[in-house]
């Protein structure tokens, strides 16, 4: 029997999250998803945050915190949602609290737990739970052992932009995976998937008394240890960061800690996500040379995200910020670039990465 | 006789250029091939001219094509327009009102003047209607993180009661957004009640004020023909007394009439008070509405180049930069932090737009009193292309792509102009108060626009020698180090 439950604030960073929940895990099933007003999605579907099919889950304001189908709020603070303050996240526990609800708390480890999340868990002590990555097998400990090259075969999907389409990636070759009989160990950007049995890496990344050399070390060591324990047939490591550079204006993290995770374990193959209108065969053939140097891999395949980029804010805030088409438009640049491109094109939300992973499997056997 | 289209030539100091534009490179050349080309483009020499070898070097290397690389005129996001306005709106300006306590008379809105936009009237925008543009934001915007408001007349401040309103429905609505206010005042309602107000609520203000006293009142009236500087002034020395952080962030608009002097514009900001201080967004008198030229005075000609030659040293740390006038200071600055624009700039694509027009509607929505909805506050507001749709309809698109793709209107000219991706013309320059935008009349400001492109690149080709060529006194200015 699933537990219900409500996600607040949902955003398009747990959009992926959300589509494959049910199939992804057998212990909750989500009944509501909250947004903050701002986000512009009362009443609409989840699906509409990023134009993309629908999930046939309606999103509501704080009113659904009085919603009496779920019993457990996950209440996630970050994930790309960082304009929802530290208020507003207490605001939401206190008022579940107040209905006899559970809480989980979720962070992405950028800041502290808020302060007021803790007095509240003090005044609710089994209402209130936090969610920390406490499975990691090397944590806390230093170096024990040696760097070693891993064994089992690994797939990195990156993207060129920070959207969030590699975790939907992640999401549907896990399900695929799975499908087959086959163990995938899941290590992503965010420690966001804590409750589908993903991992993360980010605590290495944000530990500051390590050094970039010892990260990449801590990082192999980890990888190691999971291989060790948990005998995965395949691994899939989320990119930390967009893959490359975008520009002098946005210069978009310029892939350093996909290359330093990249020191660390060597992909075996590399699936790319990139922003509708780039998708085109000289372009990806370009950057795949690139990346035979950068992350050791060339690009196997591409997943078309549905996205593109408002150049004109890029030249006037210095920000990254995009729009979402539609899949016609995705599945018109697919047909007009698959024939001129050697380089599989897919998009992963008709199929659930079902070809993806037909595709990045005929590889890995070869 | 050979065909040099989408090129220009530069002379610098120290150096002679060719920019071709299909490839948005410079390249050094001869003083004999500049003068080979300066014969043909600006003379429109027909003679039968030697052709200096270089030419050939640069035909060879793939520059100077005979041809265009343009095929087609048609801005990038064409067929994403629709996605643009449905989904990532970020801010709209709203017209709270027609009316006004002042009669600038070079005001879009004068009776005297600008006779193709409405006049000052009584209309103001009601509550429904201010409501209805708020939500029309809200289910736009599901793209966009980053959400403004802002407010505009008429006087906005004649309407302070919808105002606070409209901020307070906004604050609830946008939760979980970065949302902010902003503001185009003449100042002279700045009490101290609003002051506060506008500082709690941290309202982006910008205040209209066009030099000192005997410039400002020359245009910058009340209704009954008094001058405002006085008024204005007072309000804006109260702002800095009750809210002095909240000051620091104050903007003035300065609209500069050129047949004045142009030290007189400048005195304001280098006058030793606490308005050297503020940011001064300079503009010129917009004589569009009027079919009329800007004319500009000797005096304004020429000293607006002196102080733009000592901005120039002043940027290189070769002359006191308070001693400069801060409009010219801040336009160098501005070239400067482009430069790596220009260089970030691609050649031509086969499909291909003129730069000038921004996403209509998308990037700053204009919504006036009656609801209707333009691209910005600064189109006519009785034109019928401008008109873009309506908070009850919404957008219509077909109107927002005409304005989009405003190049294809003169599209034989402009595949072959080598400022196709500096240019600065935007729909509004095609508007001639006809039913249909006007390929004369946006070619008519062509000109213009050229010449604010060669004098930007001009520029940027200065301050890339500069360490080549003067890099010695840089270093000794600068202690040594650059």
């Amino acid at each position: 029997m699933r537990r219900p439950v409500a996600i607040y604030p949902f955003g398009r960073n747990l959009l992926p999250l959300v589509r494959h929940f049910e199939a992804l895990q057998d212990k909750y099933s989500v009944q509501t998803l909250i947004a903050p007003n701002g986000f512009s999605l009362f009443e609409r579907d989840a699906g509409f945050i990023c134009n993309c099919q629908e999930l046939g889950l309606l999103v509501s304001d704080e009113s659904g915190l009085h919603n009496k189908v779920w019993s457990e709020l996950m209440l996630y603070k970050g994930f790309g949602n960082e304009l929802v303050g530290s208020e507003m996240v207490v605001r939401v526990a206190e008022i579940a609290c107040s209905l006899g609800k559970k809480v989980t708390y979720f962070d992405d480890k950028l800041e502290p737990i808020p302060n007021g999340l803790k007095k509240l868990s003090e005044r609710h002590p089994n209402n209130i739970g936090f969610s920390i990555d406490g499975d990691s097998p090397l944590r806390d400990r230093r170096i024990r052992s040696d760097y070693a090259s891993i064994k089992t075969p690994v797939i990195l999907v990156g993207s060129l932009v920070e959207d969030g389409s590699s975790l939907e990636i992640i999401a549907g070759l896990t399900e695929q995976i799975r499908l087959m009989g086959l163990r995938p160990l899941v290590l992503t950007k965010y420690p966001i998937g804590f409750i589908v049995g993903f991992h993360c890496l980010r605590h290495i990344f944000l530990d500051l008394k390590l050094s970039e050399k010892e990260k990449i070390y801590q990082l192999n060591l980890l990888i190691q240890d999971y291989e060790n324990t948990m005998t995965p047939d395949v691994i899939l490591l989320e990119a930390p960061d967009p893959l490359m550079r975008y520009s002098n204006h946005e210069p978009n993290g310029f892939g350093i800690l996909s290359y330093m995770l990249c020191q660390a374990i060597r992909p075996d193959s590399l699936v790319c996500s990139m922003p509708c209108d780039l998708v085109t065969g000289q372009f990806m053939q370009t950057i795949s040379d690139d990346f035979i140097i950068r992350y050791g891999a060339p690009i196997d395949a591409v997943h078309v995200n549905n996205i593109i980029i408002d150049s004109a804010d890029l030249l006037q805030s210095h920000e990254m910020s995009f729009v979402h088409i539609d899949q016609v438009k995705v599945q018109n640049q697919i047909n007009k670039e698959s024939n001129s491109s050697a380089i599989p094109i897919f998009n992963v939300l008709l199929d659930n990465a079902a070809m993806l992973w037909s595709h990045i499997y005929e590889q890995l056997i070869k | 006789m050979m065909e040099y289209p989408c090129i220009e030539i530069f002379k610098t100091p120290n150096n002679n250029y060719v920019f071709d534009a299909n490839r948005n490179k410079f390249m050094f050349i001869s003083d004999g091939t500049y003068e080979y080309l300066h014969e043909i483009l600006r003379d429109k020499s027909d003679r039968a001219l030697e052709i200096p070898e270089e030419i050939y070097d640069l035909k060879s290397s793939g520059f100077l094509a005979e041809k265009s690389s343009v095929e087609e005129v048609r801005h990038a996001y064409s067929p994403y327009l629709d996605y643009f306005l449905q989904r990532k709106l970020s801010r709209i300006t709203l017209q709270l009102t027609q009316e006004c306590n002042f009669r600038c008379k070079y005001c879009i809105y004068s009776e005297e003047s600008n006779a193709r936009q409405r006049n000052h009237s009584h209309q103001h925008m009601d509550w429904q209607t201010a409501k209805k543009a708020v939500d029309f934001l809200w289910r736009h915007s599901v793209d966009s993180n980053r959400i403004n408001i802002g407010f505009y007349g008429g006087e906005p401040l004649l309407e302070i009661t919808l105002i606070k309103k409209i901020v307070d429905y906004a604050k609830v609505l946008f939760e979980g957004k970065k949302l902010t206010f902003s503001m185009t005042t003449n100042g002279s309602l700045l009490t101290d009640e609003i002051i506060k107000y506008l500082e709690e609520q941290d309202v982006i203000l910008m205040i209209s004020l066009d030099g000192p006293k005997e410039i400002n009142d020359l245009n910058r009236v009340f209704a009954n023909g008094s001058g405002t500087y006085e008024t204005v002034i007072g309000r804006i020395r109260n702002l800095e007394k009750l809210a002095p952080q909240y000051a620091k962030k104050l903007s003035i608009s300065m609209v500069m009439d050129p047949r004045n002097d142009f030290d007189c514009f400048n005195s304001i900001c280098l006058d030793g008070t606490e308005l050297e201080s503020l940011n001064f967004y300079p503009a010129l008198v917009d004589k569009e509405f009027d079919s009329t030229s800007v004319l500009l005075s000797d005096e304004y000609r020429l000293k607006y180049n002196y102080q733009r030659f000592l901005a120039l040293l002043s940027f290189f740390n070769r002359f006191p930069r308070n001693e400069v006038s801060p409009i010219l200071n801040r336009t160098i600055t501005s070239i400067a932090t482009d430069c790596e624009k220009i260089e970030e700039n691609t050649g031509f694509f086969p499909i291909d737009a003129p730069s000038g027009p921004c996403i209509p509607g998308q990037l700053r929505l204009f919504v006036n009193v009656f609801g209707q909805l333009f691209p910005c506050e600064r189109v006519s507001e009785k034109s019928n292309p401008m008109c873009i749709g309506t908070i009850e309809k919404g957008f219509d698109t077909s109107k927002a792509l005409r304005l989009l793709n405003v190049g294809e209107l003169t599209k034989e000219a402009c595949k072959e102009c080598w400022c196709f991706r500096y240019c600065s013309l935007c729909a509004k320059k095609a508007d001639d108060g006809s039913n249909k935008l006007s390929a004369e009349k946006k070619m008519s400001y062509c000109k213009e626009s050229r010449v604010a492109a060669y004098d930007k690149l001009s520029i940027y080709l200065l301050i890339k020698e500069a360490k080549e060529f003067y890099n010695q006194q840089l270093v000794q200015q600068n202690g040594g180090e650059h």
